[in-house]
């Protein structure tokens, strides 16, 4: 690193640890609330709109927010934006079709996890959803954690040099020490800091970039200056290729969002299911500055940075340096620190929940003490921590990949499933089953069958199966759901 | 800057900007009603 380097990283260590003390302090004060289960794994539900939903947008968002994003959009230009379409418009469905019924369901039935949601739902005495659920769960959260620390360490080396081990061992070091003291509470209120500084950073870094490019006609000079194929839609594609791989590919996106245990549970948690309707337009708020922001980040840094960067992912890093007074830019670049711990510490919460509520407590000790239980998710948060760092360690390139795979794995088995049990009434047991097993093992086909995956994209591919089997042996199979209402 | 780029993607903001107003003054006034 040269001297000028190490001197403006000094800078960027201060605003770096500013918000890793004020992480911590959180953990801390937060630690003394927790009396019962349900406070470590929903806050005792007394959550409000504003964090209910700040907090599931920043647990929604992982590292890759404010690194892969930017960087598809530095490297693709504007075609990122039918991603970004396709996720704001899951993340309007998810808040619209499941946050109300789902939060009056869990109420009335006492249901902590999602697990416990479908078992009581369908009044299964066989376990089998709460099982299957319960695999689904660990299986995909294990990595998908993993997958966070290996963040932490990339984006740690990338800003400072930290060796990629230390930057694992600290980015999972903090996580475990907080979602540990302070429970799901901890981690809804880091999350809402941490999402206030992920909208901070997609709304300033390109207004300010803009700015410095002379305004929206240099913006739009130097982005032309691309080729075509950069300020399209269709990237240079056309027909088949266009429609599949561009746009449904970049759409399909939103599928996963109807699935993912992380970011329901911020549903169950809330007070009051009609302070639903005013977290669904916070969240939708914070979607429409902050997502289309970060793909400004992308697309300002080509105009300030060059297209030359060799990683395009750093883009958001090195634009914060050139843009910003070095303390700023630490703060920054600790914003994408920050979405990848909320996204980290909402998957522990929830594969904890699943050891203690769904295996530990329903299957071997239902009168356990409160307080025992709240040590037994302690002791559950080590383990699956440690599981989730071995797995970091051993898989430091791989497990990126992952990511995708289990956004795909998760959305598709529990997304039309949790969806029609919800919303339709004819939806069976079986078919719930057949829904959740299907959208699993679509995935994994799908992941290893370079065919398929090239002639549609796993994410589409795997919800619509799951989708079409749920309905499909719902009707076939005469077990039908018990009529609660939702 | 293709009128078509800028149409999806400003298009695209509103449609999401008004079906989010859309569903607070409209689709949720059951919910409204509860909480009063």
């Amino acid at each position: 690193m040269s001297a000028e380097a190490t001197a403006v990283d000094w800078s960027i260590v201060a605003g770096l640890i500013l918000y890793l003390a004020v992480v911590l302090v959180v953990g801390v004060w937060t630690s003394r609330r927790m009396r019962r289960l349900d406070d470590f794994v929903l806050a005792g539900r007394r959550l409000g709109p504003l964090a209910t939903a700040v907090s599931e947008r920043a647990s929604g968002e992982s590292s890759w927010f404010l690194l892969g994003l930017p960087g598809a959009a530095y490297a693709a230009g504007f075609t990122s934006f039918w991603s970004v379409i396709g996720i704001a418009f899951g993340i309007f469905a998810s808040w619209t079709l499941l946050a109300v019924p789902l939060r009056k369901a869990t109420g009335k039935m006492g249901a902590l996890t999602l697990p416990d949601y479908f078992e009581t739902r369908f009044k299964d005495r066989t376990h089998l959803l709460r099982g299957v659920s319960t695999i689904i769960i660990l299986v995909f959260y294990t990595v998908y954690v993993g997958a966070q620390f290996v963040g932490a360490g990339k984006i740690l080396n990338a800003t400072f040099g930290l060796d990629p081990v230390k930057g694992i061992l600290l980015g999972a070091g903090v996580v475990a020490f907080y979602t540990l003291m302070g429970g799901f509470l901890a981690v809804v209120w880091t999350d809402v800091v941490q999402g206030i500084l992920m909208m901070c950073v997609a709304v300033i870094l390109p207004v300010v970039g803009i700015a410095r490019l002379g305004g929206l006609d240099g913006f739009v000079s130097h982005v032309s200056a691309m080729g075509p194929d950069f300020i399209t839609m269709n990237a240079g594609q056309t027909g088949r290729a266009f429609l599949f791989g561009v746009m449904l590919g970049g759409l399909a996106w939103g599928f996963g969002y109807l699935g993912q245990p992380h970011l329901l549970t911020r549903y169950m948690a809330i007070r009051n299911p009609a302070h639903l309707r005013q977290g669904t337009s916070i969240a939708m708020a914070w979607v429409l500055i902050a997502y289309w922001g970060a793909v400004m980040i992308g697309l300002v840094g080509v105009g300030i940075l060059g297209p030359e960067l060799a990683d395009a992912e750093t883009v958001m890093p090195y634009l914060a340096k050139a843009l910003m007074p070095g303390w700023i830019a630490g703060l920054m670049i600790a914003g994408a620190i920050a979405a990848m711990m909320s996204t980290a510490d909402s998957q522990l919460i929830v594969s904890v929940s699943a050891v203690v509520e769904d295996v530990y407590v329903r299957l071997f000790h239902p009168n356990a003490s409160p307080r025992h239980l709240v040590a037994m998710s302690r002791i559950a948060t080590i383990v699956m921590a440690g599981i989730a760092l071995l797995l970091a360690f051993r898989n430091q390139d791989l497990i990126f990949n992952m990511v995708a795979y289990a956004w795909s794995g998760l959305g598709s088995s529990f997304g039309p499933p949790l969806l029609l049990s919800l919303r339709w009434r004819r939806v069976g047991r079986w078919g719930v089953l057949a829904g959740m097993l299907s959208g699993m093992v679509s995935t994994i086909v799908w992941k290893n069958v370079a065919v398929l995956n090239d002639a549609l994209d796993i994410k589409l591919a795997s919800f619509l199966i799951s989708l079409a089997m749920t309905i499909v042996v719902s009707l076939a199979v005469k077990d039908r759901a018990d009529e609660t209402k939702t | 800057m293709p009128v078509s780029t800028l149409l999806i993607v400003i298009g695209s903001w509103i449609v999401l900007a008004v079906l989010t107003l859309i569903h607070y003054f409209v689709w949720s006034k059951t919910d409204r009603e509860e909480e009063e």
